[in-house]
């Protein structure tokens, strides 16, 4: 990269945006990037998370941000419902954007933000991060040997996130909002295919407090007559040794591919009790590297907004298919 | 004998006609039967090939070998039967070896129609014999554990099931046609069917998908997925397949998420013993025999003590009729009521 972009974050509402933070800094004191800026619209956040990267400039003001510009790209983690109200106005100030998933919470909102992100000529990517990581990536480069897909299972659980995850307004859902895409997205990268319709089951919540779903599986059928399953629950207890997974199997007519990402792990035991300490690849570094180079020489993003709109798809259906009790058809929610 | 599979000899023991001798005759039942040979008598063993069952009697040491299921109905010395034949033969056998008195073994699933199947029973009911249909799991290690933990609460209740059962194709004629065998669902998917009803209770509703992926069939689906919702509210996803490639280890997977934690075992990482030989590497948990023992110590516990085993005959019924809801499910694309399938 021989040009210094300068960045902003903009909200660290997402626990992701400090992983986000961390390789910006790397790549800041490897002389590739600046961290001009931090926005957030939690003034206490804000000043915790300003002392701890020390961007040039702090905003709790969003429109003063726009106003006073001087940045290159953005990197947008706030609440899943706030994505379009950040992103849109970044993107037609000609601002490169990198959005956390899921693109959005409404589909209007996601096609608002990938036609804004055209019609500018700007870089709009989606955080599908998973197609960064190194054993994720390595299945899409060994799946065509399977022949014809004719199943994928997947999981990607995780813990229970709480704070704003399980507010309806702010997260557009629950479990289903924050875990179906990952794994709706790889399915689509994989195959080369849409998804055609989808069935969901939700059961009583294991956590009853919640006024969102934190347990869902969804079956249904891609565009080509594969079957695919996605496990989106946030399953995992407090004290699991690891946060979640992403796990697939995937059936061809020539063989069947087991994909568990989140493997590489240290079994450790201390005072606090038994946990695994990750050492697999550090997608997120991969995926900002990416970002930025795909900025420079002008490439489409590896996972674009419209990658970001399709496995929006896939979760508006379930949540269709719950209220309904049936498959319900990707053509469906445009009609 | 090891300690785990001696029994105290009761008034006499139980003198078996075993008909059919696959694989898992061969596998399971006649070495159990041997290691429980203080509580069983095997009298004479049945496979519809005479040279097959000639040779399963010479291997496990059994007097007699015919290739006439209905001579060892009509026998006087024979108490019980172990029913293993193809899944489309059991209620004909079934059904007259109750109305001869017989107490009964009979291989999962229990038949293949619904109407079948109440009739093997309510004709069990009605001649006083004992019927236990061999849903393993019910006696599989690491499943009776399971449920052990689910009953002592450590993980509250349960929420969300995911089971897997990942195999090749079982390879026998019978399997490749719907009308022999029910495919994958009815043969396989109905032990994590049953199971899961074990620890979950009733069923209300499923959706079901179904494949023909290899070309290992003729019209058997070889792979299934189904979600069920249970009356309690929870949700499982179930998958069985015979669509897994040459060298594939038969695979097991159970998770159970619960409102207060989570278990999960995984028989790809619970193996004990590895060999490597001739180029293939060969894992298992030599234990797993110790299923059908249990099974089979079950069975003789019934006959002789009248315990009851952990499974009913009206809940192998059960199980079936929730095959077959995922079956019709995934005919229609659409979810399926357990009430409405009769």
């Amino acid at each position: 990269m021989s040009r210094v972009f300068r960045v902003v974050m903009v909200s660290f509402a997402h626990m992701h945006a400090y992983s986000y933070a961390r390789v910006v800094k790397e790549l800041e004191a490897e002389g590739k990037v600046v961290l001009e800026a931090i926005y957030d619209d939690n003034l206490e956040r804000l000043r915790r998370v300003s002392e701890l990267y020390k961007p040039k400039r702090v905003y709790g003001d969003f429109n003063r941000l726009l106003e006073e510009g001087g940045v290159d790209v953005a990197i947008v983690a706030s609440e899943n419902a706030k994505h379009v109200k950040y992103t849109i106005p970044l993107l037609d100030r000609g601002i490169h954007v990198l959005v956390e998933k899921p693109i959005a919470t409404r589909l209007e909102d996601a096609e608002l933000m990938v036609k804004t992100a055209s019609r500018r000529g700007v870089k709009l990517q989606v955080a599908f991060v998973m197609r960064y990581h190194d054993a994720s990536h390595y299945v899409l480069m060994r799946i065509r040997e399977l022949g014809k897909i004719y199943s994928i299972t997947s999981t990607n659980h995780g813990k229970c996130p709480f704070e704003w995850f399980i507010d309806p307004e702010l997260a557009g859902g629950g479990a289903i909002m924050d875990h179906v895409v990952h794994v709706a997205d790889l399915i689509r990268w994989y195959t080369g295919e849409e998804f055609e319709e989808v069935l969901a089951f939700t059961g009583r919540n294991i956590y009853p407090e919640l006024r969102v779903e934190d347990n869902a599986i969804l079956l249904g059928r891609l565009r080509n007559g594969a079957v695919f399953s996605i496990d989106c629950s946030w399953s995992r207890p407090v004290n699991w040794p690891t946060w979640g997974d992403v796990y697939m199997h995937i059936i061809g007519e020539r063989g069947a591919i087991f994909l568990n990402a989140f493997n590489q792990n240290i079994s450790v035991a201390d005072e606090k009790g038994f946990k695994w300490v990750y050492y697999g690849p550090d997608a997120d570094r991969n995926m900002i590297e990416d970002f930025l180079s795909v900025v420079e020489r002008d490439e489409k993003p590896r996972a674009s907004g419209i990658d970001g709109l399709r496995a929006l798809e896939v979760v508006l259906a379930a949540y269709k298919s719950i209220r309904e009790k049936r498959p319900v058809k990707i053509l469906e929610l445009y009609t | 004998m090891d300690e785990i599979f001696r029994c105290d000899v009761l008034a006499g023991k139980i003198r078996v006609g075993v008909i059919g001798a696959g694989f898992i005759v061969k596998f399971a039942h006649l070495p159990s039967l041997k290691i429980l040979s203080s509580r069983f008598e095997v009298k004479v063993v049945f496979s519809k090939s005479i040279e097959n069952a000639k040779i399963a009697a010479l291997e496990y040491s059994v007097p007699e070998a015919t290739d006439d299921w209905r001579s060892i109905v009509r026998r006087s010395d024979v108490d019980a039967v172990i029913i293993a034949t193809p899944n489309y033969t059991h209620k004909t056998i079934a059904v007259e070896a109750a109305r001869a008195g017989k107490h009964i073994l009979l291989e999962k699933p229990v038949a293949l129609r619904l109407k079948d199947a109440v009739e093997i029973v309510k004709e069990c009911e009605k001649a006083g014999v004992k019927l236990l249909v061999a849903h393993c799991l019910r006696f599989w290690p690491e499943y009776v554990k399971v449920r052990e933990l689910i009953l002592s609460g450590t993980i509250g209740e349960p929420r969300v099931v995911r089971a897997y059962r990942l195999s090749l194709f079982p390879g026998k004629m019978w399997h490749k046609f719907m009308e022999f065998s029910g495919g994958v669902t009815v043969d396989l998917m109905i032990h994590d069917i049953d199971y899961s009803i074990w620890i979950l209770g009733d069923v209300e509703e499923v959706y079901g998908v179904k494949l023909r992926v290899t070309g290992n069939t003729v019209d058997s689906p070889d792979h299934s997925a189904a979600l069920l919702k249970f009356k309690s509210s929870a949700i499982a996803y179930l998958e069985a397949s015979w669509a897994f490639p040459r060298g594939y280890p038969f695979t097991t997977y159970l998770e159970i998420a619960g409102s207060k934690g989570l278990l999960t075992v995984d028989n790809r990482t619970t193996q004990t013993i590895t060999i490597y030989r001739n180029g293939v590497a060969e894992s298992t948990a030599p234990l797993e025999i110790r299923a059908y023992v249990e099974q089979l110590k079950a069975f003789a516990e019934w006959i002789d003590r009248d315990v009851k085993p952990p499974i009913d005959p009206w809940e192998a019924v059960k199980a079936l009729q929730v095959a077959l809801a995922v079956l019709e499910s995934s005919e229609k694309n659409a979810v399926v009521k357990i009430s409405e399938v009769v």
